[in-house]
């Protein structure tokens, strides 16, 4: 198949890149950007996996990100959990989130499960903005960035998060495109009546969807705390989930990569034009979103696959 | 004379098309119906008409003057009614809510007035429940209550898409006694039907379309006659 | 205890008008057009903006501000239903997921164009606020939170008047219940909608402009809005005028008196939780007629 060989090898040159990238930049800025830029791929994949996969709208995803952080930063401050288990907690208490958030949702479509999740979302933001005794309120938690057992080297932290992001993207892609959950998730979306008179268990799927999106969201939130080292409520706000919506969108909904791809490129571009003082980023992509919206609904996947067939 | 055409329309959604160079005329003052079995394209072409839907090929043509790319408004602006199959009504406002939006081209006060009490001669029932719902309506009221919708905005020709549907036997005459009516009133009356045999009963000239294509057309006596009924009740694979 | 009670039923429902206010705005948008805006409360930020540049050149007060804040925001609200929302129409209806989409890269644009332009710094519109309050007994209230009650109910009913009993209102009612057979009445469905989503940004412009004396402008500050918005839609139902006006005021008055028994601050998550409930037990809300399932 012509199609495959081509994603086979876009994909391939893209990791080898990435990989060799760190020597050729040199710069810490750079390097940074580029570091956060993959979890934010993490992030927009695990969205996809929830929307242009199983179907369901989830304007709530800001809310395992910020969950997964809060959970890793606490257990590391609180009881001195290593970050490498606080990657696995965040990621895991997540998906319980994501249960949570899947449950009321089950009978809900279209704007209505999108509102929902929002809900769960916003009361997640609020709970952690207020109850300042366990999550210190708007200071948030300041962790010692970095990880145990490694040198603390922007080059090492780009590593590791790059083989997270990797695996993350990976698995989430195999389990969706390739696999028979990513089947019935499909068969789902288009038509989840059809899908429950041929015997399939809707609600379980809906909430698996949920609680996997949610794990992989966890986990790249996790990776931020650990990161950046600082935590605050803003990583549960809705403009977060904004970003995201955005970045799937352009990328291509439905395909995993392509959100991937889209986030680093769209949050690496962005943070480079802060750095370089401007204001007009979020300016320039609300505006990219829009063109998208109106001349390329299918996302950048979507003329990539018109090309290639 | 013909008042309607249709010529050569092609038209469908997405990338099929349902109409493949379908032609039609529709002569003043006249019943022209459309017969086909289901999936012939009989709505399709009614939209084409209508403005629903833009041909990619070929031409509409009322009065005279292309509409082919008009918008729908302006053809009921220009005299054209329309009754859809289904719910071509408001369900939750009244019966004069519903006749008032017939007449939303209508600016002079005294004519809507006029033709509002027209209508609820026509049809008593309706002036009984204009301040009800329509939603409360019976198959057969909500089927006059378009009728006098339509008659609102006092059209030169009104196309009606399967007005028989949903309705017992006798409902179904007393809406074709009306239309029978507004027939010898000198209204042109395009009708595409499910109900053949009632069709028959009171059309001029009856095209009858199958797979997007014209495949018959003649006076009612002539199809008859042909033994064509069969065919065309059944569908080509019949003869 | 009681006066407490009192008092805060009162101060929610001040709020509540404004909130039914947006309610009924963002569910004629929505009941038209089948449209979710999430931008809806940009609408209201650039009403809040309007008003501010117009108080640093002096001019203020109710009407002086709400109006010009009303013209800005119809101007803008026409030319994003036919620049950015006509586009997505089919058949009378707006692509409800590109619709949505759109929304969301609006209202990032919308709310960073506004940092960009003003900074991020709080904008109070300062002195020209009704002074003075009513005093009914021990309860105060005060001048500038009435002026936002009354601008609301006046806006409010206006608007239930006009759906009610002109031409417009009820073309607009007929092309939010059957677009197909509105149009076969006449009706320009792309007529309908530009004038609908003008008019409802519009009404979010002029909540905009009368509450800035009150609370801050800043640029983000439409979110929070937009929320209040949905939320008491959900909770009203949509497609329901009435019912945003009941949701609207409910919502006012159950966040207000959550203060006894939640802190200032977690208060705000009244809101949510009584949309999921609804959204969970009555997704149609309490006088809606849509099916979350249609």
């Amino acid at each position: 198949m012509q199609r495959a060989k081509v994603a086979t090898l876009l994909v391939s040159a893209l990791l080898v890149s990435a990989l060799i990238a760190p020597f050729f930049v040199t710069n810490n800025f750079v390097l940074h950007a580029l570091t956060m830029s993959l979890i934010f791929a993490i992030l927009a994949a695990s969205w996809d996996l929830l929307f242009g996969f199983a179907g369901q709208v989830s304007f709530g995803h800001a809310g395992f990100f910020g969950l997964g952080a809060y959970a890793s930063a606490m257990l590391s401050y609180y009881a001195g959990l290593s970050p490498w288990l606080g990657l696995l907690a965040g990621g895991l208490i997540a998906s319980v989130f994501g249960l949570l958030v899947g449950f009321p949702s089950l009978r809900l479509r279209g704007v209505y499960l999108a509102l929902a999740t929002l809900a769960c979302s916003e009361m997640l933001r609020i709970v952690v903005t207020n109850w300042v005794p366990v999550t210190r309120g708007t200071l948030g938690f300041n962790l010692h960035p970095g990880f145990t057992f490694v040198p603390n080297t922007p080059t090492t932290h780009y590593y590791i998060i790059l083989v997270g992001a990797a695996l993350s993207t990976g698995s989430m892609y195999l389990m969706a495109a390739r696999s028979r959950l990513g089947l019935v998730l499909r068969a789902l979306a288009v038509d989840d009546i059809r899908a429950q008179a041929l015997g399939v268990d809707v609600f379980r799927m809906k909430l698996l969807a949920f609680s996997v999106s949610g794990f992989f969201a966890g986990f790249a939130g996790a990776l931020y705390a650990h990161f950046i080292g600082l935590v605050t409520p803003n990583e549960t706000a809705s403009s977060l989930t904004i970003l995201i919506v955005a970045m799937a969108t352009i990328g291509g909904v439905g395909t995993i990569i392509g959100p991937a791809i889209a986030a680093i490129v769209i949050h690496f571009i962005t943070e480079m034009l802060q750095i370089a003082g401007t204001v007009y980023d979020q300016i320039a992509v609300g505006l990219v979103l829009m063109l998208f919206v109106l001349f390329l609904p299918d996302g950048i996947a979507g003329i990539v696959r018109a090309k290639v067939t | 004379m013909a008042q309607l055409e249709a010529v050569a329309v092609t038209a469908g959604y997405g990338g099929s098309a349902i109409l493949k160079g379908v032609s039609l005329t529709v002569a003043k003052g006249r019943i022209t119906g459309v017969i086909g079995p289901n999936g012939a394209g009989k709505s399709t072409l009614l939209k084409a008409i209508m403005g629903y839907l833009v041909p990619s090929d070929g031409a509409v043509r009322f009065d005279g003057e292309d509409i082919t790319r008009l918008p729908t408004d302006q053809r009921i602006r220009r005299g054209i009614g329309y009754i859809a199959q289904t719910r071509s009504h408001f369900p939750s406002q009244t019966v004069q809510e519903n006749l008032r939006i017939g007449a939303y081209l209508v600016r002079d006060r005294q004519l809507r007035s006029e033709r509002q009490s027209e209508v609820f001669r026509r049809f008593p029932i309706l002036a009984e429940r204009r301040r009800q719902p329509a939603a409360l309506l019976s198959g057969g009221q909500l089927r006059m209550l378009e009728i006098g919708r339509v008659l609102m905005s006092s059209p030169r020709l009104i196309v009606l898409d399967e007005p028989s549907i949903g309705l017992s036997s006798a409902l179904v005459d007393m809406v074709y006694a009306h239309l029978r009516e507004l027939a010898i009133g000198g209204m042109t009356l395009l009708i595409v039907e499910q109900n053949v045999r009632k069709l028959l009963s009171i059309a001029d000239f009856v095209y009858a379309l199958e797979n997007g294509s014209n495949r018959y057309e003649g006076t009612p006596d002539v199809l008859a006659a042909g033994g064509r009924l069969a065919g065309l009740y059944l569908g080509a694979g019949s003869l | 205890m009681i006066l407490d009670i009192l008092t805060y039923a009162v101060l929610g429902i001040m709020t509540g008008g404004l909130y039914a206010l947006l309610g009924l705005s963002l569910n004629l948008i929505f009941g038209v057009m089948r449209v979710i805006n999430v931008a809806h409360g940009e609408m209201l930020t650039l009403g809040a903006y309007t008003a501010v540049l117009l108080a640093t050149v002096g001019i203020g007060g109710p009407l002086l501000s709400v109006v010009p804040a009303i013209l800005v925001v119809t101007l803008a609200g026409l030319i994003i239903a036919r620049v950015l929302i006509r586009p997505l129409t089919v058949d009378g209806r707006v692509h409800e997921q590109r619709g949505m989409v759109m929304s969301l890269g609006l209202s990032l644009f919308l709310s960073n164009a506004v940092l960009a332009i003003f900074g991020p710094d709080y904008q109070r519109v300062p002195g020209l606020m009704v002074r003075g309050a009513i005093e009914i007994g021990d309860l105060v209230l005060e001048g500038q939170r009435l002026v936002i009650l009354g601008g609301s109910l006046v806006l409010a009913t206006a608007l239930m008047l006009f759906l009610r009993f002109t031409l417009l209102g009820l073309a607009m009612r007929a092309v939010a219940e059957n677009p197909e057979a509105a149009q076969a009445n006449g009706v320009s469905v792309p007529r309908i909608h530009l004038i609908t989503f003008g008019l409802g940004s519009a009404l979010a412009g002029a909540a905009g402009a009368l509450i800035t004396p009150v609370t801050y402008a800043f640029p983000a500050m439409g979110f929070t809005y937009t929320m209040y918005a949905f939320i008491t839609v959900i909770i009203g139902g949509l497609g329901s005028v009435w019912g945003a006006v009941l949701a609207g005021f409910l919502l006012g008055i159950a966040e207000s008196l959550s203060v006894i028994w939640l802190t200032t601050g977690y208060n705000a998550i009244v809101g949510p939780a009584l949309m999921l409930l609804t959204l969970v037990l009555r997704p149609q809300g309490l006088l809606g007629q849509r099916l979350a399932r249609a």
